[in-house]
């Protein structure tokens, strides 16, 4: 099987159309074990009480935030070295759930903060680096919005993600550079994690949750933005008059 | 009840799960309504003569 045929938007609208509903059941799924296990399994937390339970969102939706960044400069790469419009495509796709996710990181890091820390917010790196994440995210979205031609629109895009990926690994080192509010990391590669089995396993269904969501998700938007864009196409007429994909 | 209360940090539990529950449901429900309505429109033209 030829696998470059589906970096053709023709090829790969349908099969996105099959593919995401898939993604979001198992997603759905994922959630709920996620959630069974981090409210119902996981012991309550010896220093933070039930509050620490806000963590089963708050970590995965940080990794997602920043990950998704990553993986749209992947596309921008591809874009921009080979000119294939799915690779800008699918990066501007990813744009908005990036900015959910980087939105939804930093609200429930408030309201994990209030009670484990006593404020909401503090200008600490961290944070602060997250938030500059999401004002990067509104800026690429903007920034396709603000140009007329697509193509146009694709180029620089993909160079404002690959310059604004500078920002992921400050976000990721920053508890290590700056020693200020956050704390450093819980789970990392190389050491063993300094939480509960539990609360461990709770996190990471819940991560794979939020990476099956982001799928799902993507795929139905990269199939609205085909549908913009490959407008009039002779494939598309031919697709949508052959079946209600 | 005990549930709910999380240990007095209900608000701050339910606030952080809340927002998190309209922000996914804001984007399904956008992406998918949006989706629709393209797709309808690309079916009409291609009706059209």
């Amino acid at each position: 099987m030829n696998l470059y045929r589906y970096s053709a938007p023709a090829a790969f609208y349908p099969i996105a159309g099959v593919l995401a509903p898939w993604f979001a059941l198992a997603a759905a799924l994922c959630a709920l074990v996620g959630l069974y296990v981090g409210f119902v399994v996981a012991p309550t937390d010896f220093q933070q009480g039930q509050a620490y339970r806000i963590i089963f969102i708050h970590v995965p939706t940080a990794w997602m935030s920043m990950f998704i960044w990553l993986v749209m400069a992947f596309w921008s790469v591809l874009a921009l070295a080979l000119n294939t419009r799915l690779s800008a495509m699918m990066a501007q796709a990813l744009a908005p759930t990036g900015a959910w996710m980087t939105f939804i990181a930093l609200w429930t890091g408030a309201f994990w903060g209030r009670p484990t820390w006593g404020t909401y917010w503090a200008w600490d790196a961290r944070m602060t680096s997250e938030l500059i994440l999401l004002f990067l995210y509104f800026g690429v979205i903007a920034l396709r919005n603000a140009i007329d031609d697509p193509r146009r629109a694709d180029r620089a895009c993909a160079v404002f993600t690959i310059v604004g990926a500078v920002n992921i690994p400050i976000i990721y080192f920053s508890v290590q550079w700056w020693n200020t509010l956050h704390q450093g990391a819980s789970v990392s590669l190389t050491a063993a994690p300094s939480m509960a089995a539990t609360m461990l396993v709770g996190m990471l269904v819940m991560a794979l949750a939020a990476w099956l969501y982001t799928i799902a998700v993507v795929l139905v938007r990269v199939r609205t933005i085909i549908l913009e864009r490959e407008r009039g196409a002779a494939w598309l007429d031919a697709t949508l008059a052959t079946r209600r994909v | 009840m005990q549930f709910l209360d999380m240990g007095n940090y209900g608000f701050y539990v339910w606030t952080a799960y809340g927002v998190t529950a309209l922000a996914i449901a804001i984007e399904v429900i956008g992406v998918r309504l949006r989706w629709r309505a393209l797709a309808r429109a690309a079916g009409e033209e291609e009706d059209a003569p």
